[in-house]
Order: structure tokens, then sequence, then C-alpha cells
């Protein structure tokens, strides 16, 4: 797959889809610029290997072996697993994106504020073209991730969001991407989230994998790509819950843009997967801007997670407040990279990193790299990064008042990732986490 | 039969023999104060009794109700009626102390063939216990002693045992670091606990301890052994005299 020496027509084929697709009433595809440049960026560029700095510990191949074809756009699902993929008890308009399509007929967005736009991004793109260029791909750098570039050249649809200027939305906005395929997929989802001036949404992404019959879940790769502009003094929470399955691999990014006086927070949650690879970029442009940012993950078996962040101060007095956390089992393995730079002009700067993991067999890998580059002379910059097993001295105390050493553990481990937990708002969220939590360390 | 039978015992670690032919038996109701100098073995005594793994056991036995303790994992240990109440209690963020000891006490009760506890009628005997050991409940609503003073997790440790009721309590150096008043405080939830079932094994340096409870015997360990025991009197006399004329007699530098 995505090896243009085998598959020479696997690009082209993808663009004549696009093009259909967008042209829709006829009228040009409106990112014809940007396709192509993204195109050129990632034929240029080809997929990173581990010789790549930002990508030494993870090695795509094994996961990229299967003969993946391209997600079918038009493909349905079963209600039962919209239903299943959702987060239980949690009141919230419901938006079901399908094979990276946006599904408006299983999607049930009552109960939001009339003033803003939810649905299809293809569909926004052909109803204000001018509207969704403004913020789409703007702030993402293709030159410096080749699958955002492939995303930004072949995505055909996902999710669009705007929320205009002044307007809170206190319901949040369920996304559920469901893949639907008997063979392998490759899959691409796209989200633009545009949060206006002293505007506010939540957003709860959750990913799942539908076999078609009877067939076991198809072996998936999904390169999404998530955008979150906010305006001066908004509001957004954005949390992922990725749990599809050790067939599902892919990479995204989260690519958030906050002005003046904002507060953007984006969480990351992985449970069951194959490897991925999560980037998130933040910036925090205007002053005053808070930037939240975090993860949890626990993988067993071969599974693989590679977190790799970058918040990039370019404006004085703002505050990043990063955290996550691995538990590895098994032949697992862990990979943090996170990256602070605080620029020359972002006097101020209040930016506080830790990461922590746990590793829980011989064969288990934890890798973790914290990365500060500070060019202003006024900050506040810490950062901690650890890596171990858990406390013998803790276990200990706990089995010295009757607890078994399997209950200590689990215990510990509880407490450790319910860490995370804690940086969510929505308590049905956060007890649905808490119990995924529990299962997960079972 | 003694409640606990030590006889004999000599422990190492990294092939450094710290309790060298170590002695003592303990009957229900009883008090006994175990003294010595730092480096002593008394640390070594409390870990080896509570199931520390990182000691190797060369020579001797540990019965507790007639049962050999070294077979016992850790838990056993509690389950069976032994409480250790640590030098230093650790802390341990986002453990809630309810869901930790609700854990313990049904484990403990599961062991002892009773019911498990259920949720209204365990926090009916946390209330009841912290007040009996003069705990503030507003450290039981967070985790597991985290952000405690010195005194707070001392008196924690008391509440916890007596939420686990145990036939023999081992307080490893309970009252180091406690101001008078806190010591007062701790001392007095453990001579409420004290009763003609249970037992006490008070690990100390200091005989100020001692002024608060009053120990049926007092034992001295030096270089691995006990050199000498006595009633309360002894522990005043080492008050007054220090240990060097032990350390002396014993043949042992300090």
């Amino acid at each position: 797959m995505i090896d243009l020496e085998k598959q020479p027509g696997f690009l082209t084929n993808a663009t004549d889809a696009l093009a259909g697709a967008f042209s829709g009433d006829g009228a040009p595809d409106p990112f014809h610029d940007l396709r192509q440049s993204a195109r050129q960026s990632f034929e240029g560029k080809g997929l990173p290997t581990t010789k790549d700095e930002a990508w030494k510990y993870t090695d795509l191949r094994a996961a990229l072996k299967a003969d993946y074809q391209p997600a079918d756009p038009s493909a349905t699902v079963s209600d039962e697993t919209i239903q299943q993929a959702r987060i239980p008890g949690l009141d919230a308009a419901l938006a079901v994106v399908v094979n990276g399509a946006f599904d408006a007929e299983r999607s049930d967005l009552s109960g939001l504020p009339e003033r803003i736009t939810v649905g299809g991004l293809r569909e926004q793109v052909q109803r204000d073209p001018a509207g969704v260029r403004d913020t789409f791909g703007r702030h993402v750098d293709l030159d410096r991730d080749a699958f955002a570039a492939l995303n930004s050249a072949f995505s055909l649809d996902g999710l669009y969001l705007s929320v205009p200027r002044g307007v809170a939305v206190e319901r949040p906005i369920e996304v559920v991407h469901i893949v639907t395929a008997s063979g392998p997929t490759f899959v691409q989802g796209r989200n633009l989230i545009v949060v206006g001036e002293a505007a506010q949404a939540t957003v709860i992404e959750t990913f799942a994998v539908e076999g078609t019959g009877s067939g076991e879940p198809a072996e998936t790769f999904r390169n999404d790509l998530t955008e979150i502009v906010c305006g001066a003094a908004g509001v957004v929470r954005h949390v992922r819950v990725q749990d599809e399955g050790p067939d599902a691999h892919g990479v995204s990014l989260v690519q958030t843009y906050q002005e003046r006086d904002s507060d953007v927070s984006t969480l990351t949650f992985t449970f069951s997967t194959g490897t991925v690879r999560n980037n998130t970029v933040m910036v925090p442009a205007g002053e005053g801007g808070q930037s939240t940012l975090g993860g949890l993950y626990i993988c067993r078996g071969g599974q693989h997670v590679d977190t790799n962040t970058l918040v990039d101060h370019v404006a004085p007095g703002c505050q990043s407040n990063e955290l996550f956390k691995g538990i590895v089992y098994d032949q697992g393995t862990g990979v943090f990279n996170g990256k602070v730079f605080v620029q020359r002009e972002a006097q101020q700067t209040n930016a506080y990193q830790q990461s922590q993991g746990v590793v829980l067999s011989p064969e288990a890998r934890h890798y973790s790299k914290p990365e500060l580059e500070i060019y202003a002379d006024d900050v506040k910059c810490s950062h901690g990064s650890t890596t171990g097993a858990i406390e013998p001295e803790h276990i200990f105390y706990l089995r010295s008042r009757g607890v078994s050493e399997a209950d200590a553990r689990a215990m510990l481990l509880y407490a450790f990732a319910h860490d995370v937990v804690e940086m969510v708002s929505m308590e049905p969220l956060r007890d649905h986490l808490d119990a995924m939590i529990a299962e997960r360390l079972k | 039969m003694s409640l606990l039978s030590i006889q004999n015992l000599h422990a190492s670690v990294e092939d450094h023999e710290i309790l060298k032919g170590l002695s003592l038996d303990v009957n229900a109701g009883e008090v006994h104060a175990i003294m010595g100098p730092n480096g002593s073995g008394k640390s070594t005594l409390a870990s080896v009794l509570a199931g520390r793994d990182d000691y190797d056991i060369s020579q001797g036995s540990v019965t507790f109700q007639g049962e050999d303790l070294l077979e016992m994992d850790p838990e056993e240990r509690t389950r069976e009626g032994l409480f250790l109440a640590f030098q230093y209690p650790v802390e341990l963020p986002g453990v809630s102390t309810h869901q930790f000891l609700r854990t313990a006490v049904n484990s403990v009760r599961e062991h002892r063939q009773l019911d498990e506890l259920s949720v209204s009628d365990f926090l009916k005997l946390m209330k009841e216990k912290a007040e009996f050991v003069n705990l503030d409940p507003k450290l039981t609503q967070r985790s597991v002693n985290e952000g405690f003073s010195g005194g707070e997790k001392k008196r924690a440790e008391i509440f916890q045992m007596a939420m686990l009721d145990p036939q023999l309590a081992i307080l490893d150096e309970t009252d180091s670091g406690l101001d008078i008043d806190a010591l007062r405080v701790v001392s007095e939830g453990i001579n409420k606990l004290r009763n003609e079932d249970r037992a006490f094994v008070l690990i100390t340096h200091y005989q100020r301890l001692l002024n608060f409870i009053v120990p049926d015997r007092v034992h001295v360990l030096v270089g691995g052994r006990i050199v000498r025991s006595g009633g309360p009197e002894l522990a005043e006399e080492l008050e007054a005299k220090g240990y060097d004329w032990l350390l002396d007699e014993a043949g042992v530098s300090a």
C-alpha cells in the first residue's frame, strides 16, 4: 500500500475519485492548489522510516504490509456498531463518520444551537468554499509531516464544525468513526473544528471497526487529521478514545491553533490498537492562551503506541500543560517524544510537561524523550520524565495490609492511569474511561 | 504456646548478616519493647516479620500462632493477624483510602471466614475507628497518606491497625519524627487497642515512647541479638546510661 513503485496507480486513482467527489455540481475543487502541493510534498518525502529522528522507534513497515484498499465512502454500518462505539450515559449530539465520510442519516445533531454549523466537510466545501478555505489546512506544516500531506492530498470527507462568535455549545458532540470493510482497508479521516471568538465547543471522538458479514474485522490503517482553530477567548475540549482492536493501525495528527486568551485541551486515550502514531501540535498563537494536552496508553501484546507532541509557544504570556502516561505489558512498546518550543517573542511563557511510563514485562519497552527549546529569557518551563516498574515498596505496603499482590498492582496501576482521566471534565466520560482502564488492566 | 516465637533467627541482606541468632517469645496480651542503637537490627527484625523479601534467612525459625510465619506471603501474615506499622508509611497518590481499606478489611474477613462488609457497614466501621484513634475523618477521604504530615501518617497507621484488628502489632519506630503532642495522641491510640488478646512489639530507639505506653518486657537488641531483657525499669536504665555499656558488654563496637 502507498508503495508508489508497486502501485503507481494508487495516488492517481485516488485523485480522480477526489476530483469527482469535490466537483459535485461541476465546480472546481477549491483545494486544487493545496492538494497539488500536498501531493508533491508527500511524493517528495515518501513515508518516514526509522532513519528519521522523529520516527526512530516506530517502524511502520509491518503495519503497512497488508494489501490495503481505499475505504468505500458510500458504505453503511449497522446501528449496533454505532451504539457500541458510543460513550454510555453521555448526553451528546452524534456525528457518524463511515469510512471517512460523514453519514448525515445516521447522525443525530438535535439539541445543538441553531447558529452553529455541523456536518460533512465535503458538503461544506461545496456550500461555502471560501469560508472553509480560510481555515482548512492553514496551520498544518505539510513539509514536516508526510502523513498530513497525504491526508491533505487525498482525504475525501470528514466532519466540519463551526461555532460562531459568542456561542457556547454546551452539549458535547460525539463523533463516531467507523471503518467497515471485508478486506484490509486504508481510510483517511479529516475534521475541521472552527470555534469563534468567545465561543465554546466539546468534541469527543471514538473509533471502531466493523467486519462485513460474518467476517472478523479487517485490518485497517487510518490516517487522520484534525484541525482545531480557536478564536480569541474561545474554549475547546477535545477527547479521543482509540480502542478498535489489535489489527487497527494508524497515524493521526491533531493540530490546534489558538488566538488570544483561548483555552484548548486535547486528550487521547489509547486502549486496544495495533501500531499507532499519535501526533499533536499545539500553537498558542495569541497572548494569554492556555493549551492542555495529555493522554494515556495501555499497550498489551505486540501493540505499539507512539506519542509525538509539539507545543510551539510563539506568543507571550501563554501557558501549556502536558501530561502523558503509558503502561506497557507483554511485548508492547510505548514511545513519548514531546517537544516544547519557546520562541524569542514568547516571554512569560509557563510550560509544564510530564511523561511517565510503567513497564511491566522484560520484553516491554518504553522510550521517552522530552525536548525543551527555549529562546526567551523570562519563562517558567519544567519537564519531568520517568520510566520504570511499579515501586516494590508501594506493592509491599498494600500487601502488608492484607491486599493480594494482584489487587495491589491493579490498585496502583489504576491510580497511575486515573490521573489522566482527571483532566476530563465530563462525568459519564470519566466513568467510561475509568471502567475501560479497569478492564484493560485485568 | 506463645503467640509469636522467634528462635535463633539469622537474617542477612546481600551477604551481610544483620540478625545473628535472635530469640524472642511474645504471649497474647503482652507488650514488648525492643530497643537498641542504630544499626543493631531493629528494622530488619520488623521487615523479616512482615515478610519483606530482601532478606535471606539462613537459620532459625519464626512461628506465629503455631504456624511457620516465614513460609507465608506478606498478605497472608496480615490475614492471619499480624500487623506492621511502618516507620516510613508510603504515600499512594490516586489510591483512595476507602477503596484500599475496604479491599484490605474484606481480604482479612474472607480469610477469617466472615462475610464481606457492605459499603454502609464499612463506612460505619471506618468512622468508629477513626474516632477511636482520634484521626481526623477528613484524612480518610483522601488518597492513601497523600500529603499527610509525619504525625498524620503515624496516626493513620494506628487507624489502619484498628481497622484490621490484628492479634499482634509490630510498630517500627512509630515514635520517630513525632513531637510530644503527636506522640501522646499516637500512644493513646495504641493504649486503647491494648487488650488481653492482642500483643504488641514496639521497636524504638528512644525511651520516651515508653513514658506513654508501659511495656511488660523490654529487650535490648545489639549486634543482631537480644543481649538483655527486663521489665520497664530497663528502659529507664538505658535512658540514663545510653547503650554504650551494653555494647561493651556484648563486645560490639558502636
